[in-house]
């Protein structure tokens, strides 16, 4: 149970594990709308629409809606390729990883999570719209503009136990979000007395680092990214003056879980650490190799720096990690990591749903592939159920003795 | 123990067919699709020989494509584009190879019929529609052995059929096949190798295979035949009682349960244990025969698309032809076909239905030939039975519920059988 939570279900709760380049996605749908590919056209699509009328003519039960059918025929035609990253996002879906990928979105600031009791517990950020309308840590959700969130108990409670949510994190987040600066009403309970609290939307950025000075060693900083965002950089940057500042002269990077976000964001972070090279070559269907080379501006460009991976590290983290390592200019801590190294492209088609396509390999600056291959650890340390279920983190534990003792 | 006597007693050799059972239930698990899924078929594009008489819309005929098969698609289907820009944005950008197009419409297809959420409206490609036509029509031309995929995905020889081409050219179980005519099998999914190893009668196939033990590959060749699918099995137990297994439903499966009672009636036979057990279905005009062997009358009855009705009844060529004391045997595996013959049984009390609770699929697909080769079955109607009962996702409950342990299958013994052996000699 602990471990749930841990689980901190932020407000967009989906995970992208794809690395994308999103300029590249919107100019070619910019073309789109004024020609129209025809020329993409198969020769003859004819069984296709044969199959179509007979069906739609004949069906004993329900005709599915327009979209649902021309959406499953993508995904059925991608399927044939066989590649787990080239997908297709309908609409909705895709609003939100399009709100996730650029850090920002219309809401309250606040966390959701399930507690113990399966309750939907609530945790405001600092000077966001929920803490200024006076949620605190701990409000139990009840109801949202009215509508209550709330399942039943279950038959062989207690009689006065709390009632568990009967709503997932997801539903409840879509009840809470709308267009930026209409309100939400939200019904809370706080020490047994229930409070309404009228909350305006406004647009919420989506922290992608988390940073501290570690109380084992006043000399290490730690910095922990989950995701590769367009705004992980400059928290980075922020992360990194604010440390040293508080007098540190090492660090521990974490990338546990992260599972990856955007390239060009995986080339700033590498560039944070590195002062020249390469950080990745690209391997393209038509236009052959590509390298990226590293940025200027590096704020950790001497000091002794451990990575935390494991088995949850993907795609970008891997880019940095995969760098950092063949510049021996890391210590990689932890478990060996995913191995996805292949790029996406994000295409946004014209009715808003999106198509992720694999449109490259990538290889660490020393050819080493990564894809199918993951990256192992210079040490490595598992992380157990047991430590989990005691709140210890051994990896983080050989991180700092690893950084005291040089070995 | 009355089993085993009951077997021991059969006064015909057996175990040729024993065993060509065991091999052709192979093949058409394996093979079939239609077997797999337990469909239920009007007749319409399986018929081989006659007009075929259930024939109920004319769209079914599929010599005459009527609606709109257009490339750019009917006007219905404006949001349609989006699936060209996704096209569009593969062939351009794709790392990795693009199936070709054909592959990729036929998984649009798959896709789009899966939106239906009906997992028997379903389409299959020339290559599966080929052997899955050839196997409900009754028989196929090849060389008499059931195939499949090993654990490591190879393709093997499953079980050759006795007196067939392929055990004649001395093939055995466990063979893996390497090549077929000197092509690479490696790279073929099981449809396509059975669609290559099948060919014309009297023609030659080349096998390169591999055989434990030996230190290089063999190259066998093979002169293809017509092979009978063989659907019915039949034996005389305690000496009047026919036992006559169908295990599909294809075409002119009502004449040879018809045949075969018959030529166990010539040995003594009185009654008859109709053992449909693990048979999954086939044509609708062949459960409608097969229950016109024993019931007169309304047989089902099918509910299409706005409420429109129509009954089925029996059959006149076959009405009544085996007016003998009759049980039905059915297990979790009976299911469509199998299961029409058992309500119309059950219904009008023509006799008992021992067994497991069959598997509850009661939709009626019509089958279309694409003009490409493709098939396309698309459920057109649900059907009750003759006192309306819906069998859709509830099946038939068994008069005398016998189950069939797994420890009975292990020791060789039929409970399910016996109880029926008992019930069938008081009567």
């Amino acid at each position: 149970m602990q471990t749930l939570f841990k689980i901190l279900l932020t407000i967009v709760s989906i995970t992208i594990i794809f690395i994308v380049g999103m300029g590249a996605g919107y100019a070619l749908n910019t073309y789109l709308a004024d020609n129209q590919p025809s020329e993409a056209k198969a020769d003859n699509f004819s069984i296709y629409w044969e199959t179509w009328n007979r069906v739609e003519q004949q069906f004993y039960g329900e005709i599915p809606s327009e979209p649902a059918t021309t959406y499953g025929a993508i995904k059925g035609a991608l399927a044939t390729l066989h590649d787990p990253y080239t997908v297709f996002i309908e609409p909705e879906p895709a609003a939100a990883e399009k709100a996730h990928l650029e850090g920002q979105f219309g809401g309250i600031g606040a966390y959701v999570r399930v507690n113990e009791f399966g309750q939907i517990s609530l945790d405001p950020m600092r000077d966001r719209p929920a803490a200024n309308a006076g949620m605190q840590e701990g409000d139990i959700l009840v109801a949202v503009d009215g509508q209550s969130i709330l399942g039943e108990r279950p038959a062989d409670a207690e009689p006065d136990s709390p009632i568990p949510a009967g709503m997932s994190v997801d539903e409840v987040v879509s009840l809470i979000r709308g267009e930026i600066g209409t309100q939400v009403i939200l019904t809370v309970e706080r020490q047994g007395e229930q409070l309404d609290l009228t909350v305006e939307r406004a647009i919420i950025e989506t922290p992608s680092a988390t940073w501290n000075m570690l109380d084992e060693d006043p000399t290490i900083g730690y910095i922990r990214l989950s995701s590769f965002t367009e705004r992980s950089n400059e928290e980075l940057n922020d992360a990194f003056t604010e440390l040293s500042e508080q007098g540190a002269e090492k660090y521990i990077f974490d990338l546990r879980g992260n599972g990856g976000g955007l390239l060009e964001t995986a080339i700033d972070v590498a560039s944070q650490f590195l002062s020249e090279g390469l950080v990745l070559i690209e391997d393209r269907k038509n236009d052959g190799e590509r390298t990226y080379e590293v940025r200027s501006g590096g704020k950790a460009l001497s000091e002794e720096v451990v990575l935390l991976i494991d088995g949850g590290t993907a795609s970008a983290s891997e880019i940095v990690a995969g760098a950092l390592k063949d510049y021996d200019r890391a210590t990689l801590i932890g478990e060996k990591s995913f191995g996805k190294g292949s790029v996406q492209l994000i295409y946004e088609l014209s009715d808003a749903s999106r198509l992720h396509v694999t449109v490259a390999k990538w290889f660490t600056p020393l050819r080493n592939k990564i894809d199918g291959e993951g990256l192992q650890p210079d040490i490595e340390i598992l992380f157990t159920e047991e430590d989990h279920a005691e709140g210890r983190d051994p990896q983080l534990i050989r991180a700092i003795e690893f950084l005291q003792n040089g070995e | 123990m009355e089993n085993k006597l009951a077997f021991n007693n059969k006064q015909q050799p057996q175990p040729a067919w024993l065993k060509i059972s065991a091999g052709l239930t192979a093949l058409i698990i394996v093979m079939g699709c239609t077997f797999i899924s337990g469909m239920l078929f009007h007749a319409n594009i399986y018929a081989q020989s006659g007009a075929p008489r259930l024939s109920i819309v004319s769209a079914a005929d599929s010599s005459a494509p009527s609606g709109v098969p257009s490339v750019n698609g009917p006007a219905n289907t404006p949001k349609f584009n989006t699936f060209w820009e996704a096209w569009f944005f593969l062939n351009e950008e794709f790392y990795g190879d693009v199936p070709i197009d054909d592959e990729r419409m036929y998984g649009a297809i798959r896709g789009m019929l899966k939106t239906f959420d009906d997992q028997h409206t379903a389409f299959l490609d020339p290559v599966r529609a080929g052997i899955n036509r050839e196997n409900m029509g009754g028989s196929f031309e090849g060389i008499g052995a059931s195939l499949r995929l090993d654990d490591s995905g190879q393709l093997m020889i499953a079980d050759p059929f006795p007196d067939r081409p392929a055990i004649l050219a001395g093939l055995r179980p466990g063979d893996i096949i390497l090549k077929i005519d000197g092509e690479s099998a490696d790279s073929l999914s099981l449809y396509e190798a059975v669609s290559k190893i099948r060919g014309p009668a009297n023609t030659p196939v080349v096998l390169t295979i591999f055989r434990d033990g030996e230190s290089a590959p063999l190259d066998v060749t093979i002169v293809r035949a017509k092979i009978e699918i063989e659907v019915v099995q039949g034996e005389l137990l305690s000496d009047k009682v026919a036992h006559i297994r169908l295990t599909t439903f294809n075409n002119g499966a009502s004449d040879k349960v018809l045949r075969e009672f018959q030529n166990l009636q010539n040995q003594g036979a009185n009654r008859i244990i109709l053992d449909l057990r693990s048979n999954p279905g086939g044509l609708l005009s062949e459960a409608v025969d097969v229950s016109s062997l024993f019931v007169n009358g309304p047989i089902t009855v099918e509910k299409m698309k706005g409420g429109k009705e129509k009954i089925f009844t029996s059959d006149d060529s076959h009405q009544g032809a085996l007016d003998v004391p009759l049980v039905v045997l059915v297990n979790a595996g009976s299911a469509s076909a199998s299961e029409i013959v058992a309500g119309a049984v059950q219904d009008t009390q023509r006799g008992l239905i021992i067994g497991g609770q069959t598997f509850g699929k009661g939709s009626v697909q019509i089958p279309h030939k694409l003009q490409d080769g493709s098939e396309l079955r698309v459920t057109i109607a649900e059907w009750l039975t003759p006192a309306r009962r819906q069998i859709h996702g509830e099946g038939i409950s068994p008069d005398i519920v016998v189950e069939m342990s797994f420890e009975d299958v292990k020791a060789d013994r039929d409970p399910q059988l016996e109880r029926a052996i008992r019930e069938i000699l008081v009567q």
